[in-house]
């Protein structure tokens, strides 16, 4: 490789790096609590599971929860309702000051076999709920989540350029060695190649797909005002909802869809006037019933008057990307042995991160061909691995 | 390969509900973080 080639790799990757290491090892560092969210809400009573009822099979009306909810709640308005596939017998219930307010004002759990109210959850508050807003926009809206976004891309420009200065550092090394006899910076280099290396292509995809998920908000106000907005056109309700003198109800509106998409499972209901409903629809987002399908939506639209499914939508492909993208970045979709591993690989990245500052750090001032000359007199050159690499790397960029 | 081991351990588990895609996603992605472990436990002159 070229002298000048290299060096422009290895300032790529070293700023790339510098720029975005603090942000990047505040999303590690806040997403390894949030691999377990699940696990810690529970362990913290912030969450409950519905309680074992054996023999009882029966179903509440739906109508009746969300009058309860409606009760508690009398100035407020009926947001969403969700469906946990992990916990089928719960309905989750989102209130909201409005019906297109940006965030709820309480989250209620019921039981759908008694109605029973099963727990409230706390809204906009907790350790989890603080971590959780840090790594998903640093509680600065849409452009927080925008940046952290341009952080990732300098993620994959570190990683692919850090794979191109590997090579002439690596190449006559051993895979995987580490100089622990060595000096502590040939120590920390070694171990910095070899985690990063190991970890290179899990910490990509995550990182694309976190950058991908932080165009969420794009993403589904693009599909709103194109793709929603088309269907509701082609499926205009009988009759405006605001003169419906008897609208039909909700389980109504249910019913009609399990006929009608009997494959499909509710995954959430958003409202009529809901920014993902239109003004006249309840708009139901199944999911499929394969592996694959249940992590992609189908939106239904139903007449919120007459109780009768006006359309059946197709999520189009950049939805369904990024629907896609957030289960390979959340890594909790095959159980608790997986979430473990992501949490060691998110470890293992949190190691790649601070060595490589710490690298920097104690040779900031050298230039790069000097580095790979330095690594020479740090080894035990001629007849070690390590300087033989060293000499051979140093003889490459000197004579490419 | 490790690339290799981690997409497969990545989207094996895409394409299943609790069967044979989880575990061998499971054994992909340990595979992966036993590497890591296992080299960096190696002492200067060991074999790998």
């Amino acid at each position: 490789m070229q002298t000048k080639t290299l060096k422009n790799w290895y300032l790529v990757h070293k700023w790339t790096s510098l720029i975005s290491t603090l942000f990047l090892l505040m999303l590690c560092l806040t997403g390894l609590p949030l691999i377990f969210y699940h696990e810690i809400e529970h362990a913290l009573g912030n969450a409950v599971e519905p309680p074992e009822l054996p023999g009882v099979t029966t179903q509440v009306s739906v109508d009746s929860i969300i009058q309860s909810a409606q009760a508690k709640r009398p100035q407020d308005v009926v947001q969403y309702l969700f469906r946990d596939p992990d916990e089928p017998e719960a309905w989750h219930v989102t209130m909201a000051e409005a019906i297109d307010a940006p965030e709820g004002s309480a989250f209620y759990m019921y039981d759908v076999r008694t109605g029973e109210l099963l727990h409230e959850y706390p809204v906009r508050q907790g350790i989890m709920y603080f971590l959780f807003r840090l790594h998903l926009d640093m509680f600065a809206g849409l452009s927080g989540m925008l940046f952290l976004g341009a952080m990732g891309l300098l993620l994959a420009a570190s990683l692919v350029s850090g794979v191109v200065v590997y090579g002439p550092f690596m190449s006559k090394l051993k895979f995987g060695t580490v100089r622990a006899n060595k000096s502590s910076r040939v120590k920390w280099l070694d171990l910095h190649n070899l985690l990063g290396i190991v970890t290179l292509t899990w910490v990509l995809v995550v990182g694309l797909t976190g950058t991908i998920n932080t165009l969420s908000l794009l993403v589904f106000n693009h599909w709103q005002s194109t793709e929603l907005a088309a269907l509701a056109q082609s499926a205009k309700a009988a009759q405006p909802l605001s003169e419906v003198a008897n609208p039909a109800s909700f389980q109504q509106a249910l019913n009609a869809v399990s006929d009608e998409v009997p494959q499909g499972e509710v995954s959430f209901v958003a409202f009529p006037k809901n920014p993902f409903s239109t003004p006249d629809h309840f708009t139901f987002f199944m999911m499929g019933n394969t592996p694959l399908t249940s992590k992609l939506l189908t939106p239904v639209l139903v007449d919120a008057g007459t109780g009768t499914v006006s359309a059946v939508g197709q999520m189009p492909w950049y939805v369904t990307t990024l629907l896609l993208s957030q289960p390979l970045h959340f890594g909790d979709y095959a159980g608790m042995p997986l979430k473990i591993l992501w949490a060691i690989l998110d470890v293992l990245a949190i190691i790649v991160l601070l060595s490589g500052v710490y690298l920097w750090w104690k040779k900031r001032k050298v230039s790069i061909v000097d580095r790979l000359k330095l690594n020479d007199s740090e080894s035990d050159a001629g007849s070690s691995v390590a300087g033989t690499v060293v000499a051979s790397g140093a003889a490459r960029v000197a004579n490419p | 390969m490790l690339a290799v081991l981690t997409i497969i351990g990545l989207t094996s588990a895409l394409f299943s509900d609790g069967g044979w895609g989880d575990k061998l996603a499971w054994v992909c992605l340990a595979i992966v973080s036993l590497v890591s472990f296992y080299y960096w436990g190696l002492k200067p002159g060991q074999k790998s």
